[in-house]
């Protein structure tokens, strides 16, 4: 893979799971701030809904507080049997009742007795003195305000047109109202109490104060943002959620958990709340009487739609951020490791152009800080190899003429070589010739000495042949360009019994046995010209140096599976440290035993030479002064 | 009557040698240093054997082997028998045998310098011989 894209995919691999651990962390993060913030909402909106639900009475306390210190109204508690005081009384009251929109503004003797009702149809007389604001107010002569519930009796003194109201909006013939009780004194002493209330059942202006307590009427997708509810008990009485039959939802019912919770156990309850139609994040808290008893509950709501909308914006909007800011880092990484990479790409292609023998190749681009130093110093490191190689080639072109010369040096010493053997030959020849016919008698008789004389001469003639013969040898066998030409070759036919022929008087003279016990069928794939080469160096050896007496035994044999021929003489042997030699160019090995027997010093150089020319070896094997035994295998 | 051989090498000393030789033995010699004079030579002595060298130096001419074929495809000689008498045995690479060979080398025998008198006089016997008895 290319190292651009190893970057790119690791980083992106590396953005894309910080960009999903950023998102699921600010999205958490998110919907608990929501949820907390939505909940510490509805706190606080429950607060401000029951501040707007007290106000209510907290106005009517203070109003009533001030009409009590009035001289009409303590006249009237004086004579209230007065025609004339009770008529202007109930216009006077009546007109501020209506002012301050009080469902009811009654006026009640010290004994409980309702003096005057401001309502039409204006029942009086009845004792009021089991309402709990009423009886509060005798008993304690302060002034008391809170929520009661009273019964259809009650509801029908006070004007039928409040029970149908009750009735109207939650089928349930009681009413809750919210009001206040505030006694008259003179002297120290009570002589009345004026009373008010406001008739909550199907109250919509009072609900809608509450509610705009809460959220100044928002509307969020059709449906209002913040919601109130009053419960009578667990049915809705007062209400702005809109019910499915597109009215308010009074008269329904509250969820049974809820009412329990509340209305049972006397605790908020606060959460989620399915309400008609749709998810609210809810309050609710119970209502009490002043006798501290549970008459209902009090509810505040928001949309959740409206947050989880929030919400949704804000972790779509922090993830979106999110990604297009990895997105964008992304892009400017691949922009930078493209440019960081720039040079590597173009010391990669320096570098392959090098391999392959272009040796100007260099990195032309100038580049800063460490990319810079790499690529100036791959340029030296080229400029260098460059000067090395071009250094390296000149040597080697001085060596090769130097090797040209030696070899040439070499190839005319071995022609000289050839050469002066061959030219020697010939006067050799004639002068063998001449000898033998004079020593051999031709030429007439001669007398022992000469012929002594003659013998002597003719020994060194024969040193003189050898030494020819191994210098011819030797220089056909150096020449570089010298085929072997191997062939099926009968070994004793063709090689042995040719190498032996000349040496046969000798070995007879010797009084030395040669025992040939290679076969006659025996054949080898050799050039039969050379492999008699070594076996006339190896017999003329074993002649040579062979004890007089002695035997001289050619083998073949069969040793590890490998067929190895061996010429074994009785003699002197070769001493063990001389072993290494044997086989070196003129090297001679002299002993006591052979003193006066001269070899070439090539006759065992020329054997391994042509043994090891058809992939072979030969070593020797001896026991000193008793025998050797030269041992050829060829491949 | 006596027997006559001819001698053909460039070698001086050789043909020195040899001549001393064979004349002691009792034949008749005619030499020759030139290798284009031997056919010649060979028609007109009428030898009853010829000691034939390989290389003739210096002189442009045949060598011993194409005189030996001559002589063996002319119908007047080709009885003669021819003794190669050479050191090229060894000079000459190697990559064939040389030996008396009908087609290639048609000669009575191959003597390699350099060659004792006996070994010589015993070959030249025995060919002379074998000649007088066919």
């Amino acid at each position: 893979m290319r190292l651009l894209t190893k970057f790119v995919l690791t980083t992106v691999a590396i953005f894309l799971m910080l960009a999903v651990v950023l998102s699921t962390v600010s999205t958490l993060w998110i919907n608990q701030n929501t949820i907390r913030d939505a909940q510490h909402r509805v706190e606080v909106a429950i607060r401000w809904a029951r501040e707007a639900f007290n106000q209510k009475n907290r106005d009517a306390h203070q109003v009533l507080a001030v009409v009590a210190q009035n001289e009409l109204l303590r006249d009237f508690l004086d004579n209230p049997r007065d025609p004339k005081l009770t008529a202007a009384v109930q216009e006077k009251f009546n007109n501020f009742r209506l002012q301050h929109h009080m469902d009811l503004l009654n006026i009640i003797s010290a004994d409980g007795t309702v003096l005057l009702r401001t309502r039409p149809p204006f029942n009086r007389g009845d004792d009021m003195s089991d309402n709990p604001f009423i009886r509060h107010a005798l008993l304690t002569g302060k002034s008391i305000e809170g929520t009661i519930v009273i019964g259809r009796s009650a509801l029908v003194r006070e004007g039928e047109s409040l029970l149908e109201r009750a009735v109207d909006a939650t089928g349930e013939p009681n009413g809750m109202f919210t009001g206040t009780a505030v006694p008259v004194m003179r002297g120290g002493k009570l002589i009345g109490i004026i009373s008010s209330g406001i008739l909550i059942n199907g109250n919509n202006d009072f609900i809608d104060t509450v509610r705009d307590a809460v959220s100044y009427g928002d509307y969020y997708k059709g449906r209002s943002v913040g919601t109130a509810t009053i419960f009578m008990g667990d049915k809705r009485i007062a209400t702005n959620v809109v019910g499915n039959k597109a009215g308010r939802a009074t008269g329904t019912a509250a969820a049974t958990d809820v009412a329990d919770m509340v209305l049972l156990r006397g605790e908020a309850w606060s959460g989620r709340a399915w309400v008609v139609d749709a998810w609210y994040l809810s309050y609710y808290e119970p209502i009490r009487d002043p006798d501290n008893n549970i008459i209902g509950m009090l509810y505040v709501g928001e949309l959740e739609q409206k947050y989880r909308d929030i919400r949704f914006k804000a972790v779509a909007s922090v993830v979106s951020v999110i990604f297009v800011a990895m997105l964008f880092s992304i892009a400017m990484f691949i922009l930078i490791a493209h440019s960081i990479l720039e040079p590597v790409r173009k010391l990669r292609d320096a570098t392959a152009r090098l391999i392959k023998g272009e040796r100007s190749a260099r990195v032309t681009e100038q580049f800063g800080g460490e990319m810079g130093d790499l690529t100036r110093s791959f340029n030296n490191m080229a400029d260098d190899i460059e000067k090395h190689t071009a250094e390296i080639e000149r040597k080697q072109r001085e060596l090769g003429a130097l090797n040209n010369e030696l070899e040439m040096t070499n190839r005319n010493y071995i022609d000289m070589l050839g050469f002066i053997s061959h030219e020697l030959k010939n006067p050799l020849a004639s002068a063998v010739l001449s000898l033998h016919t004079v020593k051999d008698g031709y030429l007439g008789e001669l007398n022992d000495k000469q012929k002594r004389g003659l013998e002597s001469v003719a020994e060194s003639l024969d040193y003189f042949k050898e030494l020819i013969r191994s210098y011819l040898d030797l220089s056909k066998l150096e020449k570089g360009d010298y085929v072997i030409n191997r062939r099926n070759t009968a070994l004793k036919r063709e090689v042995i019994d040719p190498a032996i022929q000349g040496l046969t008087e000798e070995i007879r003279r010797q009084h030395m046995t040669l025992d040939i016990g290679v076969h006659d069928e025996t054949m080898v794939d050799a050039d039969p010209d050379l492999l008699r080469i070594v076996y006339d160096n190896l017999i003329g050896n074993a002649v040579k140096y062979g004890r007089e007496g002695g035997a001289i035994r050619l083998r073949e044999k069969v040793r590890d599976g490998r067929r190895v021929f061996t010429v074994y003489n009785e003699g002197a042997g070769i001493p063990r440290e001389k072993m290494d030699m044997l086989f070196k160019k003129f090297s001679r090995i002299y002993s006591q035993d052979t003193a006066g027997k001269r070899g070439s010093g090539l006759g065992l150089y020329a054997c391994r030479e042509i043994v090891r020319k058809h992939g072979g070896e030969v070593w020797a094997e001896s026991e000193p002064g008793k025998w050797v035994e030269f041992s050829f295998e060829i491949g | 009557m006596p027997r006559k051989i001819l001698i053909a090498d460039d070698d001086v000393q050789m043909v020195n040698a040899l001549r001393t030789l064979l004349e002691n033995v009792g034949f008749v010699v005619t030499v020759t240093h030139h290798s284009k004079e031997v056919v010649e030579l060979t028609r007109r002595e009428r030898p009853d054997l010829i000691l034939l060298d390989v290389l003739f130096a210096g002189m442009p001419g045949p060598d011993g082997f194409e005189i030996s074929r001559k002589i063996a495809k002319d119908a007047e000689l080709r009885t003669t028998p021819v003794i190669i008498l050479s050191g090229v045995k060894r000079v000459i690479a190697s990559d064939f045998a040389v030996e008396p060979d009908p087609e290639w080398l048609p000669v009575a025998a191959f003597l390699d310098k350099p060659v004792r008198p006996d070994q010589l006089l015993k070959e030249i016997e025995r060919l002379l011989s074998d000649r007088s008895h066919s």
